[in-house]
């Protein structure tokens, strides 16, 4: 339990606000933003010093760490990963993130996918990442919703094989994380201070007027 | 066995066999002169046990400073800590009954009662709470009917059940030559009084017959004269139910029970070894009886700390206070809204819409019962810091404002402002947050529609101490 602790639904109460108040259009692009900016702030948090690379695990092992890592951060346990997997179709890689609990589409009844905020913080993680290797493109998508009565939160975020690289083999994308191990690797990284961390990265952007 | 002991037995064996049930959680339920048993709830959390230990500390208190008032030499004889015994029952449950049950045991060790047969004080206190829980609804006592049961069932048959329970356990424990001093450690065990079957049934049990019908009927007054207080800060028993997830709260509750027998033998012990044992809460030698005062001071200093602050604490960091993120996260969330919208981000109509949210999403579906016994004032004073704790992860306190209407809410670490530097306050969101919460606590709970006004005054952006608020209402 985190010591300064605080309740996760708070967030998805300031969606549901910016669902009632907001146009669909404005609504979806203004919350994809904010979710790509909450993964900057992560991210530069976590890349600065908590998120060591481990040169034994490939980069799909990594980038899908780092995103249960980074949500966990950002939206805390109430925020439950269905599972996070990878799929390649000659160079077209694509990661399928399922998520059984949403606290963000908790409090929205709809008939299209509202997690955009989710939406645009994992396809800006994926991007920040992977951009570290080569340069890649992203394009992700929610593909289902609880909030419009699926069973699941359903994003998939995809990208090609740059150019001059080999595509994924079938071994290097069949991952099975070892949950013990990322709840004490999450242990670790909460107790290095990573949010004072981000914080301060945040102020450092509002007073900078941007990254 | 004397007649009357005969007559005495189905009255003890309902005693016990209540007893047991309500201990094992399960729920005695009386309808149309039949009775039934079914599961009950688990009442077993955290608060309740609080409230059974400050029960039992108030009714040992309460018996013994006020033990033995002599109206009539031999006739006439009144313990007027009895009147707790339904006002406990009533308002805290099953666990303000066996309280009462443990306070009795405690009574009996100082004040020189302390024997086998003080078990028959056990049940018997408990049936005296119990009747009364059982028979009164919420609100009490507002029809003449209901006030006529409660005189034909809490103050007669509670007291008659009583009387009974104890009178024939006494006997019944007597015939089994069970009347011996309980040992102690450190000492001699102090003599024990016998009881000839004359002075149980004649003397005794005359005199709970007697003292506890009217000490019952002032147990109903008082009743009617605290429910407004004592429901309005959420320890009214039934107001509780269903929120907490008990866990192996039961388990808590029997190590505790058995440690309550334990604690009144140390009691005895003690009083006994010090020679204190027989002298308190046994005249209306006050001096005499200061420990029992000091009981019953003790336990309702506990009640007020618990009325002030640890029941809502409680029920709030349950239903909102999961803390299942770093609060920190939300300042991550607050400086993305604030690139993303710039101006509105977090405005003060932004508050009020979240302040509404919050309620009707979470506050009002689990705390309804709770939330309809609050005026406003109380809402703001007792409710509104525990929601900007747990929600906002900001800690304030509430001050009283330039007049009844009004009040001052300071805030030590202002989520919103945090790091901020700026001319002019800017806890908008804040200002509306509190705002929304008061009206919409006012519109959907005491259908009123008062004009609230919130204004920042002071702002840690500003160079200040504290983030103040104004928050008034007409």
């Amino acid at each position: 339990m985190p010591k300064y602790g605080m309740d996760s639904r708070l967030m998805g109460l300031l969606i549901s606000s910016d669902y009632s108040t907001l146009p669909s259009n404005e609504f979806a692009v203004t919350q994809t933003s904010m979710g790509k900016r909450a993964a900057e702030i992560i991210y530069k948090a976590l890349s600065e010093e908590s998120f060591k690379v481990n040169f034994n695990a490939t980069v799909y092992e990594i980038t899908n760490e780092l995103i249960r890592i980074a949500a966990h951060l950002m939206f805390g346990s109430e925020l439950q990963f269905l599972h996070v997997k990878y799929a390649v179709e000659g160079d077209l890689c694509s990661l399928d993130i399922g998520i059984k609990k949403c606290p963000l589409c908790e409090y929205v009844k709809s008939d299209y996918s509202v997690c955009n905020l989710l939406l645009g913080f994992f396809g800006r993680l994926v991007e920040l990442f992977l951009s570290r290797f080569a340069e890649i493109k992203i394009d992700s998508k929610e593909e289902s919703c609880i909030a419009s009565g699926s069973d699941q939160c359903n994003f998939v975020v995809k990208w090609r094989t740059p150019i001059g690289l080999p595509p994924p083999r079938q071994h290097e994308i069949e991952i099975r994380i070892d949950d013990e191990a990322l709840e004490k690797k999450l242990r670790e990284i909460e107790n290095l201070d990573i949010y004072k961390k981000a914080v301060a990265y945040a102020r450092q952007r509002r007073s900078s007027g941007g990254p | 066995m004397s007649i009357n002991s005969i007559v005495s037995l189905p009255f003890i064996g309902f005693s016990i066999f209540v007893l047991i049930a309500e201990t094992l959680g399960y729920e005695v339920v009386f309808r149309n002169f039949r009775i039934s048993v079914r599961k009950g709830e688990n009442v077993w959390d955290l608060v309740n046990i609080q409230i059974m230990l400050l029960s039992a500390v108030v009714y040992a208190g309460s018996l013994t400073s006020t033990a033995g008032i002599t109206f009539v030499e031999g006739y006439s004889w009144l313990r007027p800590g009895n009147a707790m015994a339904p006002l406990l029952g009533y308002f805290f449950g099953i666990p303000g009954c066996i309280g009462v049950a443990l306070g009795e045991l405690f009574a009996d060790s100082f004040s020189g009662y302390y024997s086998l047969g003080s078990i028959g004080g056990f049940v018997g206190n408990f049936a005296l709470a119990y009747v009364p829980h059982k028979v009164l609804s919420d609100p009490p006592l507002r029809h003449f009917k209901e006030a006529s049961y409660f005189f034909l069932f809490g103050a007669v048959g509670a007291t008659l059940l009583c009387a009974y329970t104890i009178a024939g356990l006494l006997e019944i424990i007597g015939l089994l030559e069970f009347v011996i001093p309980i040992p102690i450690i450190g000492g001699v065990a102090p003599p024990i009084e016998r009881l000839s079957q004359e002075a149980i049934w004649s003397g005794l049990f005359q005199f709970i017959v007697i003292n506890d019908i009217p000490m019952n009927l002032v147990g109903g007054a008082l009743i009617l004269m605290a429910f407004g207080y004592l429901s309005e800060k959420g320890l009214y028993w039934r107001d509780r139910l269903g929120l907490f997830e008990p866990g192996k709260s039961r388990r808590n509750f029997l190590t505790l029970l058995v440690l309550g027998f334990f604690t009144s033998y140390v009691i005895y012990d003690l009083s006994a070894v010090s020679g204190v044992y027989g002298k308190i809460g046994r005249s209306e030698d006050y001096l005499a009886n200061i420990i029992g005062i000091a009981f019953f001071a003790v336990g309702i200093l506990g009640f007020l700390i618990i009325s002030i602050n640890a029941v809502k604490g409680r029920i709030l960091s349950i239903i909102m206070g999961s803390r299942s993120v770093d609060a920190r996260a939300l300042e991550v969330y607050f400086a993305a809204r604030r690139e993303v919208l710039k101006e509105g981000s977090l405005d003060e109509a932004m508050g009020e819409r979240l302040a509404t949210l919050l309620f009707s999403r979470i506050l009002y579906p689990n705390l309804a019962r709770l939330l309809h016994r609050l005026r406003i004032r109380t809402f703001v004073e007792d409710y509104l810091r525990h929601i900007m704790l747990y929600m906002m992860n900001s800690k304030c306190s509430v001050r009283k404002g330039v007049d009844d209407h009004s009040r001052l809410i300071q805030i030590e670490d202002c989520v919103v402002c945090k790091g901020i530097s700026s001319k002019v306050p800017s806890c908008d969101l804040i200002v509306g947050f509190l705002k929304g919460l008061t009206l919409t606590f006012s519109e959907t709970v005491r259908k009123e529609h008062p004009k609230v006004c919130s204004r920042e005054t002071e702002c840690r952006a500003t160079g200040k101490e504290l983030c103040k608020i104004e928050l008034s209402w007409e």
